[in-house]
């Protein structure tokens, strides 16, 4: 599960190695493959390590803070945190178990070095009585076998890029600095931030930068703690704890992921997913960010750089549905603390995003920063948060019901929030919006916003019982049927056979294979299969599916897109509805292998390169191969599962409660549709 | 003076001193508040990281929220203790209470506090870890340093500058009391 890694020509002798090290590698190196990433991350923040040891991103205090190290976005500027060996030859690398403890073997010229990183998560029966600090970053290299030197740089640029640092040295403590983004940026990521350990470090540089090597012979090892504190004191653990923290952290992530039980296919690429997506889980709040990164763009040359370090109801709510057919119930119900803290200022009405404490999303503004591979811009703060997106409130009110339905409970705030949402949606539907995939259009009638109006609508229907929730069944039926009416008139075409993306247009959308999962029609109704046609002639490039027509004008934003995963995701998800297994497992393996080493997944795929594209890792994309791999485990009449189960704790449990039974005479035009609107 | 006329005075005095604790204590409980909220202001604000609370609470406890619950009431308690020190060295310094001389007394009292009592915790501070030895399993706490300098360059200003709108509060408000 390697791969080698690219690698200069061994040079002949060590002071060839201190002359390399005297330039600025920065500077030299080219930027590393997207794929070439894993990530670390405690839960609050996350840092991407590449294939050769080089911490190039990571926001304290949290995702969305602004940037101490950002390599990835300008290798001269962006600052970065290097460990590796010289004369790598190889490098393999693997999580530990069902953690997200980074563990890389190098193979060097004279002998091979592990590597163990994370950042420190402690179960609540560790760490004791002692003080904890408020972000860990470690990092353990052993010499397994012969002898190899380490190399270690420490370059952090606050503020994306914009400010330097002065780095001092604190006796026995360590290298010590001063965090300060700077005013564009509020207090906001301001602190302090040590690094100490078993390595001799020398500044550089002006103090801006540390450097060290060190000659590690057989069963060496260097220990090396990055301790971060916000506005309180720092709290530093000693080095000598580097080893038994990492295994702490490993544990807490092992008993984590030990909470799923998914025992159904694919299960090492879904609990994979599944650490992934609470990698990007703000602890404190509840709240999920869609990406680790901004500006990875999704196409080179285009102005696809989005920043997607924000929570967006959408995404959180697509997420949470999936950890909750795993068995994950605590994240939602934060999740819906979180929602009710989120929205009460602009309560009934949702915004599109916020950020992890619920707050809005700043303006959009473009960094000093050159961008990946020079493929500006790189922004920070996101413009779409200003739109409408009626979609939002479906996919929050489906959470709501799959939760209730699962036994959760809540409070009555949350029941009035849920109550106040739908009444929203009766009063907003009729109006044009942006849609899911953001459209920087003037607002059309999106059709997926609308069966997301008909599904949030339903699922009050479903659970208004249940919650004792005060609503007028017979009008808010009414209403219901009114949606559907609107859908089948306006947004199917007769002529293409198939549903379009927005009234009165002409182009699939791929979110319209969610109307099967929705329960808003059966997979196998003429409509469908239509659009399915429709969506493989149009958006298709083998396994892969755009989410429209490419070159097109359907979103107004310059620059090709290219594949999205998540909604390659949905054709196993819509297939299976089908009862084509074989040809949804096939699409699933094709996808999977679309994987990093480690199992991550970008925004989208580059079709002709095969290369990740967008924002990573992704939360989106891992919510669409969970959402495929427990399609594939509902359903195969061999296992002697039944259709609509899923194996989740080794026990049954209804899957998607979606009503998949629906009949043609529902549809307008069968005479009948409003009365039968209901099952 | 009859038995009974002694009482009566001996009773006036009492509740005047009790009137007086009484107006201390007030005093105190607001110069406090306005001391550790200028601290707490300046610690949100990213001004200084020093976080008094917690100092002292991790003198009894490692649990973070525990120490700084303890520590806030001990800083408290320490906060409305010393007003009586200063009651006492306005009524019996000759100069009288007043703003100014609050002031001057209050910039004294957070220079000792920077230049005594921070040094001297350092060295009895169970969790306050050193320069000379680095961390251990339990001294894990970043120490202040000179003039608590290790919490920011402007930990001095800001510590001195709450201590200066103590000194000044209690300073206004004992003169309405002398």
């Amino acid at each position: 599960m390697s791969d080698p890694v690219s690698h200069s020509a061994p040079r002949p002798d060590r002071q060839a190695d201190a002359a390399a090290l005297a330039r600025d590698p920065a500077a030299a190196e080219p930027y590393p493959d997207i794929a070439d990433y894993a990530v670390i991350g405690d839960c609050r923040s996350a840092a991407l390590v590449s294939r050769t040891g080089s911490i190039d991103w990571l926001c304290l205090p949290h995702f969305s803070a602004p940037s101490v190290f950002a390599a990835l976005l300008d290798k001269e500027r962006g600052g970065r945190y290097l460990l590796r060996p010289a004369d790598i030859l190889s490098c393999r690398r693997r999580y530990d178990g069902d953690s997200a403890v980074l563990v890389t073997t190098y193979h060097c010229r004279d002998g091979i070095l592990k590597v163990s990183e994370a950042m420190t998560l402690l179960p609540e029966d560790a760490g004791g009585e002692e003080l904890q600090p408020q972000h860990e970053l470690l990092r353990l290299a052993e010499c397994v076998e012969g002898e190899v030197r380490l190399h270690v740089e420490f370059e952090p640029r606050p503020g994306y890029g914009a400010r330097g640092v002065k780095l001092r040295r604190r006796g026995r403590l360590g290298w010590y600095c001063e965090i300060d983004p700077g005013r564009r940026h509020g207090n906001q990521g301001s602190g302090a931030l040590y690094l100490y350990g078993d390595m001799d470090l020398q500044a550089e540089a002006g103090g801006t930068r540390l450097r060290g090597q060190m000659l590690l012979r057989e069963g060496d090892c260097c220990r090396l703690a990055m301790a971060w504190s916000g506005n309180g004191i720092c709290v530093l653990p000693p080095a000598s704890e580097v080893s038994e923290r990492i295994a702490c952290t490993r544990r807490w992530w092992m008993r984590w992921a030990g909470g799923s039980g998914y025992r159904g296919p694919y299960r090492d690429a879904v609990l994979r997913s599944c650490i992934t997506l609470k990698l990007l889980t703000y602890r404190l709040s509840g709240a999920v960010v869609a990406a680790a990164t901004t500006s990875l763009p999704v196409h080179r040359g285009g102005e696809r750089n989005w920043d997607y370090r924000y929570c967006w109801l959408r995404d959180t709510s697509m997420l949470l549905q999936c950890l909750l057919d795993l068995g994950f119930r605590s994240e939602s119900a934060a999740f819906i603390d979180w929602l009710l803290h989120a929205t009460r200022l602009t309560r009934p009405r949702v915004d599109v995003m916020y950020d992890v404490h619920g707050n809005p999303v700043p303006r959009e503004d473009i960094a000093r920063l050159e961008g990946y591979r020079g493929m500006g811009p790189v922004r920070i703060g996101n413009a779409a948060a200003e739109q409408l997106q009626l979609d939002i409130y479906g996919e929050v009110l489906l959470t709501a019901r799959r939760y209730v339905e699962q036994g959760g409970e809540l409070d009555g705030h949350e029941r009035r929030l849920l109550l106040d949402l739908g009444e929203a949606v009766r009063r907003h539907w009729r109006e044009p919006d942006n849609g899911i995939w953001e459209i920087r259009l003037p607002r059309r009638h999106n059709t997926h916003s609308k069966v997301m109006c008909w599904v949030a609508l339903d699922a009050l229907l479903a659970v208004h019982g249940q919650l004792g929730l005060e609503l007028d069944e017979d009008a808010w039926r009414a209403e219901r049927a009114a949606i559907r009416d609107d859908i089948e008139n306006h947004g199917y075409s007769a002529d293409l056979g198939s549903y379009v993306g927005y009234y009165g247009g002409t182009a699939p959308d791929a979110s319209l294979l969610l109307l099967a999962r929705y329960g808003y029609l059966p997979a196998d109704h003429p409509r469908m299969r239509g659009t399915w046609a429709l969506i493989q002639r149009q958006l298709a490039s083998g396994e892969l599916l755009y989410r429209y027509p490419p070159g097109s004008e359907y979103d107004g934003v310059g620059g090709a897109d290219e594949t999205f995963l998540l909604c390659s995701y949905w054709q196993v998800d819509y297939l299976v509805r089908l009862g084509e297994y074989d040809h949804a497992r096939d699409i699933f393996e094709r996808l999977a292998a679309r994987a990093n080493d480690l199992g991550l997944l970008a925004e989208g795929v580059a079709p002709d390169s095969g290369e990740p594209a967008g924002n990573f890792p992704q939360a989106f994309s891992h919510v669409g191969l969970v959402v495929a791999a427990l399609a594939l485990a509902t359903t195969r009449e061999g296992d002697g599962r039944a259709r609509g189960d899923s194996v989740v704790g080794g026990r049954r449990r209804t899957y998607n409660s979606g009503r998949a039974g629906f009949l043609e005479d529902d549809l307008p035009g069968s005479g009948a549709q409003a009365e039968k609107e209901d099952p | 003076m009859s038995e009974t006329e002694r009482l009566s005075v001996q009773a006036a005095m009492d509740v005047d001193v009790a009137l007086a604790v009484l107006g201390i204590l007030v005093w105190a409980v607001i110069a406090t508040l306005a001391m550790t909220s200028l601290m707490f202001i300046s610690q949100f604000r990213g001004w200084s990281r020093l976080d008094l609370p917690l100092l002292l609470g991790s003198l009894f406890t490692g649990d973070r929220e525990a120490a700084s619950l303890l520590g806030f009431l001990l800083n408290f308690a320490g906060g409305c203790l010393i007003a009586f020190l200063y009651y006492f060295a306005f009524a019996f310094g000759g100069s009288g209470a007043g703003w100014l001389a609050g002031l001057v007394a209050g910039l004294a009292h957070g220079l000792v506090s920077l230049t005594v009592f921070l040094p001297v915790l350092s060295h009895i501070h169970p969790r306050l870890a050193s320069e000379h030895d680095g961390a251990g399993v339990r001294r894990r706490l970043e120490p202040p340093g000179f003039l608590a300098l290790n919490y920011g360059y402007r930990t001095p200003l800001v510590a001195l500058a709450a201590h200066a709108v103590y000194g000044t509060v209690l300073g206004a408000g004992f003169r309405l009391l002398m």
